[in-house]
């Protein structure tokens, strides 16, 4: 195979030194030189053609790509003659690049990727940020209209805020979906235009509660519509509101926060008819979360931002008493809110650390492989600089070849990372309350640079220490078949190579035995038990239900579900909008010692729930003192609580009897009569939180918010569920049934990133144990076969079987060892990054330690045995003989 | 090898590409022809291997101060590829006249002050 335009140059280049050569034979001919003579002077007076060749070819300034194609031809006939030894590289590659890429790719969902809107690099959100710092400290209604109406900034501007309570009844069925409430300007401000219908009109946001329009998402379109074009216009009940369709959202148009998929958007006049509004019933509160604004043209975000606080008029009436606490903040759109994106960062910088290990382990590997197979290819390499081939150029070409490995894992990690996206996306589909989320994943330029900035790093890191070690040989010795004495200090290298390797491999092995270790403790409940039981929730506020019918329907399901077989106990719950062991969950109160203090200095910040008799039973949670609550503890009965340790410890100090002492909440005396355990999972950073139980039927609590079903079954819990489901349909098919899956499925949800770093962790930990036992096992290999003469020598001395297979086993140990020790040291002071994940365990646990180095101490011996025998039946007289 | 360079020398690093552009302005020229001119006028003071003239000849047409065409020669029945002073290369020749003769001067100022000076 040859290039085509050399090859017409080249043929060109040879006629004409052809025809010079020819014409001075001539003219020596014609001088009375001799025929052969004419043509050795013709010659003398021309000189070197092959070194003239050379010349003229570096003037046509196209050696480098000559040199490169040459390169390129020779890598590929290297790569196929050694099949095996390609394979290999690639798969660790592939396996490495295809890691980090499948986790680059949700660093790019969700802090990279624009927004799926036509200008998306125009786009600003505007967060109020609060005191403490969060930016999520919102804005009014009258807010949003003084910004629109005072700035020139920008385009057009729109007041969004996201509700995922919003439940969907279409025919029999009934569904919970997120969306949003949007002023009337949101697609346009976003230039999205519906594929069917239109988006809003601005009078279908000027008058509260006039105007029930909706724009729905394709995917729910697709869901719950079946693509059906005739949906404009159709009716559909939200919240029990009824909803005109008006239009469906483009294909691509997921919302504007990556993650977060809206299937509905609703303008914000009729935030209060679905249920949301001030105290006062007015929009005068924060009750919109953001504004996103387009940039007028020429326009710079910080200009914008300056003109926003400078004109804007604070006057949200849930910030009176110095309403300027609120500080603008503006940032380009392309992100979810700053508080989540802090929460992505840390996760995914773990990841990225994690799979960028595995590729530096992979690489220190191969470039042990490479050393080692330039060491069979020294007699080759020493022929061709002896030959006058430049060192420079031996390097490029063997760089040539590990950049083409390289390349080749590359093409081979882009596939296994779709397998990786596959099981990270799932990893990712639900939140805990059972919405689903969603990430574009879809492969894109920046992906596209990563993987090849990667594959190339990763060619010159593994392939260029090889490579100039190769170059830099004795040529004489090497020539002469190489003195063994000199095969020690390359050995040196490697056995560095493959220390570093066992030292990181060790670090993740540590790492994912921690991450085991919480997240089995996570899963396993903290004081209750999440196997065979359902936390189901019922939302029947969204059903505008009083709190006599909220009541009442909670005691007609309890007496429905006790009844059926399977069940072993029912409780319910009232407080709080997460899950009951969550430290988030029940709502803040202030409780206090003594009836007078009631103001907010000498109370104390604890939550809240309002809890059925059964509840400590069907959760089975420790009850550490007393009682639980009994069906006598009812509202004309003395007033009642069960406090959790944690306020029984801040309040009382320990060793006294806490229960028969009194709390007091409004004013209202209230009765320890128990204490239960924590039922957070604690660690060094999250203390549990103070808890207060109240028994339901004496709590006078406006029966607002989620009601929870707390339900233990005999059985599978996946099972019960559709029976249950229709017993509560039974009794009102229209009350919002949501996070209905098995408890410790919904506790697997909620430590969604625990498990997923364990996950990531393992596999890439023993990934890096398997990569670390090849290298150690290959330069054991290799120090036999360099060393078989000694060997050989040694037992004609008289030395044993077992002296010899000893002595390669000490060697492998000590690579072993000194790789754990160093690795030990780097977990010591680096699993500290784990500590938010960690639950039940610390990040120096002895014990994981000492696993993790014994499990790597079994791993190397099997890696050291096979090379280790094969020293110990060398024959000395076959050795002695072939040498 | 020494006894030769204190008779006949090398051509000086870089003044090979004026050399090129000066025969070349008598009319077109094939490599051969070029080489033998510059040996000939210089009665063969100019030790040069007429190979190493090619580098040159393509640098210089790869920066277009001269083209190239195989044209037949007039009186022989062959093709030869003959060089082509461009406009470019007769601004270049000037250029780089110019700079030779005002080292040489300035060589020739320091070599030999009093002939200057008389």
């Amino acid at each position: 195979m040859r290039w085509r335009p050399f090859a017409k140059r080249n043929a060109n280049l040879e006629r004409e030194l052809q025809s010079d050569l020819e014409l001075e034979e001539e003219e020596q001919r014609d001088a009375g030189l001799p025929r052969e003579e004419a043509r050795y002077a013709a010659l003398r007076a021309f000189g070197n053609p092959t070194l003239i060749r050379e010349q003229t070819h570096e003037a046509w300034g196209w050696t480098a790509v000559e040199h490169l194609w040459q390169d390129l031809r020779y890598a590929l006939r290297q790569l196929q003659k050694y099949p095996g030894f390609t394979a290999v590289v690639v798969l660790i590659l592939a396996v490495a690049i295809g890691a980090n890429c499948a986790i680059f790719s949700f660093v790019d969902a969700v802090f990279l990727k624009p927004l799926p809107v036509p200008h998306p690099e125009r786009l600003v959100r505007i967060y109020a940020r609060g005191p403490s710092g969060h930016f999520g400290a919102g804005f009014s209604y009258p807010e949003f209209q003084h910004i629109r109406d005072h700035t020139s900034s920008f385009d057009s501007i729109a007041i969004e805020t996201e509700r995922p309570q919003l439940h969907l009844v279409l025919g029999d069925s009934s569904v919970e979906i997120p969306g949003e409430f949007v002023s009337a300007s949101y697609f346009h401000v976003l230039g999205v235009e519906p594929r069917l219908g239109r988006g809003f009109l601005p009078e279908e946001d000027a008058v509260p509660g006039r105007n029930p329009v909706v724009v729905i998402s394709d995917a729910l379109w697709n869901a719950r519509f079946n693509r059906d074009p005739a949906v404009i216009g159709r009716v559909i009940s939200i919240n029990s509101i009824l909803f005109k369709v008006v239009g469906v959202a483009p294909p691509e148009f997921y919302g504007d926060v990556p993650g977060q998929p809206h299937d509905v958007w609703i303008p914000a006049m009729m935030y209060r008819a679905v249920g949301y509004s001030c105290d006062d019933g007015s929009y005068n509160c924060s009750l919109f979360d953001t504004m996103i604004g387009s940039l007028a043209p020429g326009s710079l975000p910080a200009q914008a931002q300056a003109e926003v606080a400078s004109v804007i008029v604070w006057s949200a009436s849930d910030w009176p008493e110095r309403p300027s606490r609120r500080q603008i903040a503006l940032f380009t759109a392309n992100r979810s809110s700053p508080d989540d994106q802090a929460e992505n960062a840390a996760q995914l910088r773990l990841l990225m650390l994690v799979t960028a290990s595995l590729l530096v382990i992979a690489c220190a590997n191969l470039a042990g492989l490479l050393l080692a197979r330039c060491l069979t290819r020294k007699k080759e390499i020493a022929v061709r600089l002896s030959l006058g081939a430049a060192g420079s150029r031996i390097v490029r070409q063997l760089l040539t070849e590990s950049l083409m490995l390289a390349g080749l894992g590359g093409i081979a990690g882009l596939g296994l990372s779709l397998v990786g996206k596959r099981i990270l996306s799932d990893f990712y589909a639900l939140d805990s309350e059972g919405f689903r989320h969603f990430y574009d994943l879809r492969f894109d330029w920046r992906a596209a640079a990563f993987s090849i900035g990667l594959t190339m790093l990763a060619g010159i890191f593994f392939g260029l220490l090889p490579a100039i070690k190769a170059v830099r040989h004795n040529l004489v010795t090497d020539l002469k078949d190489g003195g063994a004495a000199e095969q020690h200090t390359r050995g040196g290298l490697r056995s560095v190579l493959v220390i570093a390797q066992i030292a990181l491999s060790i670090v993740l092995v540590i790492a994912s035995g921690l991450l085991t270790r919480s997240a089995a403790k996570v899963g396993e409940g903290t004081n209750f038990d999440p196997a065979n039981a359902l936390v189901i929730r019922l939302r029947p506020e969204l059903m505008k239900y009083t709190p006599q019918r909220v009541d009442a329907l909670v005691r007609h399901v309890y007496q429905r579900l006790s009844a059926q077989p399977g069940i072993v106990s029912v409780a319910y719950m009232q407080g709080g909008e997460g899950l009951v062991w969550d430290w988030r969950s029940g709502r803040d109160v202030q409780v206090s010692l003594s009836p007078e203090s009631r103001d907010h200095t000498s109370g104390l910040q604890v939550r809240k729930q309002d809890v059925s008799g059964e509840f400590f039973r069907a959760l089975k949670i420790p009850l550490l003192q007393g009682r639980a609550f009994t069906e006598h503890d009812l509202p004309d009965s003395p007033l009642v609580a069960v406090i959790n340790q944690a306020l029984a410890r801040q309040i009382w100090s320990a060793g006294n009897s806490v229960v028969g002492r009194t709390l007091y909440l409004n004013s209202r005396p209230y009765q320890v009569i128990g204490v239960c355990a924590d039922l957070q999972p604690a660690n060094s950073l999250y203390a549990p939180e103070p808890h207060v139980y109240f028994s339901y039927w004496q709590s006078n609590a406006t029966r607002e918010g989620d009601v929870r079903l707390v339900i233990r079954v005999r059985n599978d819990p996946a099972q019960v569920l559709p029976m249950i489901r229709r017993a509560i349909q039974s009794i009102d098919a229209s009350v919002p049934v949501g996070e209905d899956m098995p408890l410790s499925v919904q506790v697997r949800l909620d430590y969604m990133d625990v498990l997923l770093a364990q996950r990531v962790m393992t596999f890439c930990g023993l990934l890096a144990l398997c990569l670390s036992a090849m290298g150690l096992y290959s330069v054991l290999a290799f120090a036999v076969r360099a060393r078989s003469l000694e060997i050989g020598i040694r037992m004609a001395l008289g030395a044993r079987k077992q002296d010899v297979l000893r002595l390669f086993l000490i060697d492998g140990a000590r690579l072993a060892l000194a790789g754990s020790a160093a690795g030990v040291a780097a977990a010591l002071v680096s699993t500290r990054m784990l500590r938010t994940l960690l639950f039940g365990v610390q990040p120096t646990d002895s014990r994981i330690i000492a696993y993790a180095v014994g499990l790597l101490v079994l791993v190397a011996l099997a890696a050291c045995i096979l090379p280790a025998s094969r020293a110990a039946s060398i024959s000395p007289m076959r050795v002695l003989r072939s040498q | 090898m020494t006894k030769e360079t204190t008779q006949r020398m090398g051509v000086l690093q870089g003044t090979l590409d004026m050399l090129i552009l000066r025969t070349l302005l008598y009319g077109p020229a094939h490599g051969h022809h070029i080489g033998k001119h510059i040996q000939r006028t210089t009665n063969d003071f100019l030790q040069m291997q007429h190979g190493s003239l090619y580098p040159a000849l393509h640098r210089l047409e790869k920066r277009g101060w001269i083209v190239s065409k195989w044209e037949t020669a007039p009186d022989r029945n062959r093709e030869f590829k003959y060089y082509r002073l461009t406009e470019k290369g007769r601004k270049q020749l000037v250029a780089e006249e110019s700079q030779w003769k005002q080292m040489t001067e300035a060589v020739a100022r320091v070599m030999w002050p009093a002939a200057e000076e008389s």
